[in-house]
C-alpha cells in the first residue's frame, strides 16, 4: 500500500489514513465519498482496511468459554473465604460429628450441639471489621466436653491491622458471645491467622 | 426488565448479603471478565487467574459500588487493572506472551482464515498494554465508548486518541502499512 514516507499517516493522494480508519472500524459513511470513488490509494486502503476488519470481528466472535474456575469462584465466596458482607451459613458451619455441650441443671439437662456453637462463633466474627474466617468455616473446630468448649477459629485479617491486638480483640468478642449465648464456660479460642487480604485491592 | 435494571436489583440484593444474586452476576459477567483478561494477556493460565482474584475482589468491595448501574464497567476496571498489574510484574522475565496455541507452527493442519486470525491475535498482543486494553474493550467486547472511559476511570475523548493509536500502531504490527 502507497503511503507517504514523510508522514505515514497520509495516503499518497494527501488523505489522511485515520479517517478511514475509523470509517472502517466504526462502520461510518464515508467523509469524502467523491474522492473515495475515484481515488485509487483510498480504494486499496481501504480494501486492507475491510480485510483486517473483517478478521477482527471474526476474532470478536470467537467462543470463549469461561473456565470452571467460576464455579471455583462461587463455591470460595459460599465458603465464606471472601470476607462475604454476610453471615456464615449454618450449613457451612456444621461439624460432620455432632457433638453436644451439656449444660446440668436440677430440673435436667440442656444439650447444646456445637454446630451451634460454631454457628454463634461464625457470628461473633461477622460482626468485626477487618476479620473474616478463613479456609473452609467448618474449620471452626468446637471442641466441647460437659460445659466446656475450646474453640479452634482460622482467621484472615485485612492487611494493616495489627495481628496481636486484633486476635485479641477477637478472641474476647468470641468467649463473651459464646458465654452469653450458651451459658458454656469457654476454656480457650485458639486462633490461627491464615490469610491476610485487602493489601493489594486496586 | 431490561438488563441495566436487573443488574441494579441483583447488585443490590448481592450488598446486602445475597449470594444468589451474586452469582448470576458472576454468571453473567464472568465470561466477559474472562474473555478481556485472556486476549490482553494472551494466556488462558493469567487470565483465570485474574478472573478469579476480580471476581473474589468485587464480592469484597461490592458494598463500595455507589452507582449500581456500573456494575459491568466496575468489574471490568478490576480485572484490566488486575492485568495491567500482571503485565507489569512479569514484564522482567518475559518479552512477549506467547503462549498462545501458535498454529502457524502446525501449517498442514490449519485453513487460511485460522492463520490470519493467529497472526491477527499476535499483532494485538504486540500492541503496548495501553494500546491493547482499549483496542479490546471496543473492537472485541462491543463496548462503547462510554463505557470504555468509565472502565479506564478516563474520559471519552482520551479513550478515542487511545483507540486511534492502537489501530494505527495494529496496521504497523500486522505489517499492512510498510
Amino acid at each position: 500500500m502507497a503511503v507517504n514516507r514523510e508522514d505515514e499517516r497520509r495516503l499518497a493522494c494527501g488523505r489522511e489514513l485515520l479517517p478511514l480508519v475509523d470509517q472502517v472500524a466504526e462502520a461510518l459513511p464515508p467523509v469524502e465519498p467523491e474522492h473515495q470513488r475515484t481515488c485509487p490509494h483510498c480504494q486499496a486502503a481501504l480494501g486492507e482496511l475491510e480485510d483486517l476488519w473483517r478478521q477482527v470481528r471474526a476474532l470478536a466472535r470467537e467462543e470463549i468459554v469461561a473456565p470452571d474456575r467460576m464455579r471455583y469462584v462461587i463455591r470460595r465466596i459460599h465458603e465464606g473465604l471472601a470476607a462475604p458482607p454476610r453471615e456464615v451459613r449454618l450449613e457451612e458451619v456444621l461439624p460432620r460429628l455432632v457433638q453436644h455441650a451439656m449444660l446440668e441443671t436440677d430440673r435436667g439437662t440442656t444439650r447444646i450441639a456445637d454446630s451451634v456453637v460454631a454457628r454463634i462463633v461464625g457470628q461473633a466474627v461477622r460482626g468485626l471489621r477487618g476479620v473474616h474466617l478463613a479456609g473452609r468455616p467448618s474449620a471452626v473446630s468446637v471442641a466441647v466436653s460437659g460445659g466446656r468448649v475450646t474453640i479452634r477459629l482460622p482467621l484472615a485479617l485485612r492487611y494493616g491491622l495489627g495481628l496481636a491486638e486484633t486476635s485479641t480483640a477477637v478472641r474476647a468478642s468470641v468467649i463473651e458471645r459464646v458465654e452469653v449465648l450458651t451459658g458454656l464456660v469457654v476454656d480457650a479460642v485458639d486462633i490461627s491467622v491464615e490469610d491476610v487480604f485487602g493489601g493489594d485491592a486496586g | 426488565m431490561d438488563r441495566k435494571t436487573d443488574d441494579i436489583h441483583l447488585v443490590s440484593a448481592a450488598q446486602r448479603g445475597d449470594l444468589i444474586a451474586f452469582e448470576l452476576l458472576v454468571r453473567r459477567y464472568g465470561t466477559p471478565a474472562y474473555r478481556i483478561a485472556l486476549r490482553i494477556l494472551g494466556n488462558p493460565t493469567d487470565a483465570e487467574d485474574v478472573m478469579q482474584d476480580s471476581l473474589l475482589q468485587a464480592w469484597q468491595a461490592l458494598p463500595e459500588l455507589r452507582d449500581r448501574r456500573f456494575f459491568s464497567t466496575w468489574l471490568y476496571r478490576i480485572v484490566t487493572n488486575r492485568c495491567l498489574n500482571a503485565i507489569r510484574s512479569r514484564r522482567a522475565t518475559e518479552v512477549l506472551p506467547n503462549e498462545i496455541e501458535d498454529e502457524t507452527r502446525r501449517p498442514n493442519h490449519v485453513t487460511e482464515a485460522r492463520r490470519q486470525l493467529q497472526t491477527l491475535r499476535r499483532a494485538i498482543m504486540r500492541l503496548t498494554p495501553e494500546q491493547r486494553v482499549p483496542f479490546v474493550l471496543r473492537e472485541l467486547e462491543g463496548l462503547s465508548y462510554e463505557e470504555i472511559a468509565e472502565v479506564l476511570g478516563t474520559t471519552v475523548p482520551a479513550v478515542k486518541g487511545r483507540l486511534h493509536r492502537a489501530r494505527l500502531a495494529l496496521l504497523e504490527a500486522i505489517g499492512a502499512w510498510r
